[in-house]
């Protein structure tokens, strides 16, 4: 089993295969299936100041393996999440990972210092939210957006912090520079990618949002190429995701850089999906004999 | 009850008209612990990634019976399939199906457009008291699962949009005229969103509780991906999504919003 840790970001992971946050829940929905403790870690879904509902249906609109997504972000605010979501993910042995999206620097900032507070060992800062209006993604899309928010998040809390990168810019190394430079412990992309589905009989838009988040094995390629850009342009770990649905798609992002991987859009297909990528990395680290940390940015380019 | 995932053999195919398909698929541990109203999730074909969402018509000898209309890429996949073929199923899932009606209380009114007849078959089997079924579809054609109801309701009326066969006209319209004659302790529901509408304006009149089978697009099925949104009115009025998935799939029409 020891072949299989890694640290990341200082933090000791007892495997590399986390799940990706808004594909998870609070895990409640999972403990059915299998025992959360397995997990590398857990994201947890994305947290906002207060509240929020979400956007109108249709949210999901499935692609060429993929779907867009257009959630937009329900969640009961972060305050009921310390309250009462935590509390019951802490009986699980992984790292818990605490995801939010502020309006504004200040309240990331909020956000952090308290869930850095409750003891998250990691906070996820999500930049990259394709689904709403306000904050989100609109800091993630320029390199001035996220030093702004990643500052004001290092000056309010000693917890790592790793900053979720959109792959809807020109550039996602400076991206990944700035969130560096601002003191970000450690990155992880990538995000959806900003996608539209057209019902060709009503002429309108599938999702009641209108666009959405591409996301499922459509995406692995673009995701298995920015990990690899971002891997050369900064020395932070990367938690790697984007359509991994098998072993096999995990070692990919090993392979191009990542230090850990996260499950997203496969367990919604599949509740197993983290479980079944966690031991089929087993096996193959067996049959090779070696450790992950043998494998991570491994790949030799042509 | 937790969700079980299970390899489902199908033992029966049988075409019951153009592009609707009955499939009876053994699958013991889920049959044994379904209830009416509730759904399998079903993965489709390799190439389609997300699973689909299928109410259980009937369970029997530890087989469920799902009654699929073309639809889409999914259903299309799955009105393909043939006996001996092995689907991937998740289920039962949604918290909420067809209350159990009180024994000791009126009868029931089962009101089915098209395909959405199927969830309802079950809930009438179960049901402690008697049930008066409409159902309808569009023209004689495509009338389905006639005998399955006579066989288990007190009264069986089959519209037909355009008068082909049974009684002309809509589900909606011959509610109507049995909520007139029958003192009902509730109304049972399934079909197309357009068909749920007549249903709630001809119910909504009547003091009594109406429940129906709701669709939305759907991700994970569990409660989790939080797709599946449904908005919805709460104790006080305030308005929330909830998710058809898990808080449904059938809900009480009082606490839906129905948008236009």
């Amino acid at each position: 089993m020891s072949e299989l840790s890694v640290r990341f970001a200082g933090i000791p992971f007892k495997n590399p295969v986390t799940v990706a946050s808004g594909t998870f829940a609070f895990g409640r929905e999972y403990v059915d299936f299998f025992d959360l403790s397995r997990l590398g870690g857990i994201a947890v879904k994305g947290l906002t100041y207060t509240e929020r509902q979400g956007n109108r249906p249709p949210r999901i609109a499935e692609t060429p393996m993929g779907m867009l997504n257009s959630i937009g972000l329900q969640n009961p605010g972060y305050r009921a999440f310390i309250e009462t979501e935590l509390p019951w993910l802490r009986r699980f042995d992984t790292v818990l990972i605490a995801n939010i999206t502020g309006a504004t620097p200040r309240e990331y900032a909020e956000m952090a210092e308290a869930l850095g507070g409750a003891g998250l060992d990691l906070i996820e800062i999500n930049v990259s939210c394709p689904n709403v209006k306000e904050g989100g993604a609109l800091f993630g899309a320029s390199a001035g957006g996220i030093t702004e928010v990643v500052t004001a998040c290092r000056r309010a809390t000693d917890a790592k912090l790793m900053v979720k990168l959109s792959p809807n810019v020109t550039d996602i190394a400076e991206m990944a520079k700035a969130a560096e430079a601002a003191g970000a412990d450690a990155l992880s992309l990538i995000n959806t990618l900003l996608g539209m589905r057209i019902d060709i009989a009503t002429r309108r838009p599938i999702l009641g949002n209108n666009l959405g988040g591409l996301s499922g094995p459509a995406v692995r390629p673009v995701a298995v190429r920015m990990v690899y850009q971002v891997a050369q342009a900064v020395r932070l770990p990367i938690l790697g995701m984007g359509g991994i649905a098998t072993a096999d798609d995990a070692l990919e992002f090993l392979l191009a850089g990542a230090t850990a991987v996260a499950v997203g859009t496969a367990t919604i297909v599949d509740p197993l999906a983290p479980i079944r990528v966690l031991e089929g990395l087993e096996r193959h680290l067996h049959s090779t004999g070696e450790s992950v940390g043998d494998i991570i940015g491994a790949v030799q380019m042509n | 009850m937790p969700p079980i995932l299970e390899q489902g053999t199908i033992r029966r195919a049988e075409r019951l008209c153009h592009n609707v398909i009955d499939l009876r698929i053994e699958s013991p541990r889920i049959a044994r612990e379904v209830q009416p109203g509730q759904f399998v999730h079903i993965k489709c074909a390799d190439d389609l990634l997300l699973r689909r969402p299928i109410s259980v018509c009937d369970v029997e000898d530890g087989q469920l019976r799902l009654i699929v209309e073309v639809a889409g890429a999914g259903t299309r996949w799955l009105y393909g399939r043939r006996a001996g073929e092995v689907l991937d199923l998740l289920g039962p899932l949604g918290d909420r199906g067809f209350p159990t009606p009180d024994a000791r209380g009126g009868p029931v009114l089962l009101l089915g457009g098209g395909c959405g007849v199927a969830p309802l078959l079950l809930a009438a089997k179960c049901s402690p008291v008697a049930v008066d079924m409409v159902m309808g579809f569009t023209e004689k054609c495509r009338v389905i699962m006639e005998q399955d109801f006579k066989s288990c309701c007190r009264s069986l009326t089959v519209c037909t949009d355009d008068g082909s066969y049974g009684t002309a006209g809509f589900v909606s319209q011959a509610a109507l005229r049995l909520l007139e004659q029958e003192d009902y302790q509730a109304v049972f529901s399934c079909g197309s969103m357009a068909m749920l509408k007549s249903v709630v304006q001809a119910v909504e009149r009547a003091d009594i509780p109406c429940y129906l089978s709701l669709d939305e697009r759907m991700g994970c099925g569990l409660g989790a991906c939080l797709g599946c949104a449904v908005k919805l009115r709460g104790e006080g009025g305030a308005e929330h999504y909830g998710h058809v998935c898990k808080q449904g799939p059938v809900f009480e029409l009082r606490e839906v919003v129905w948008d236009v």
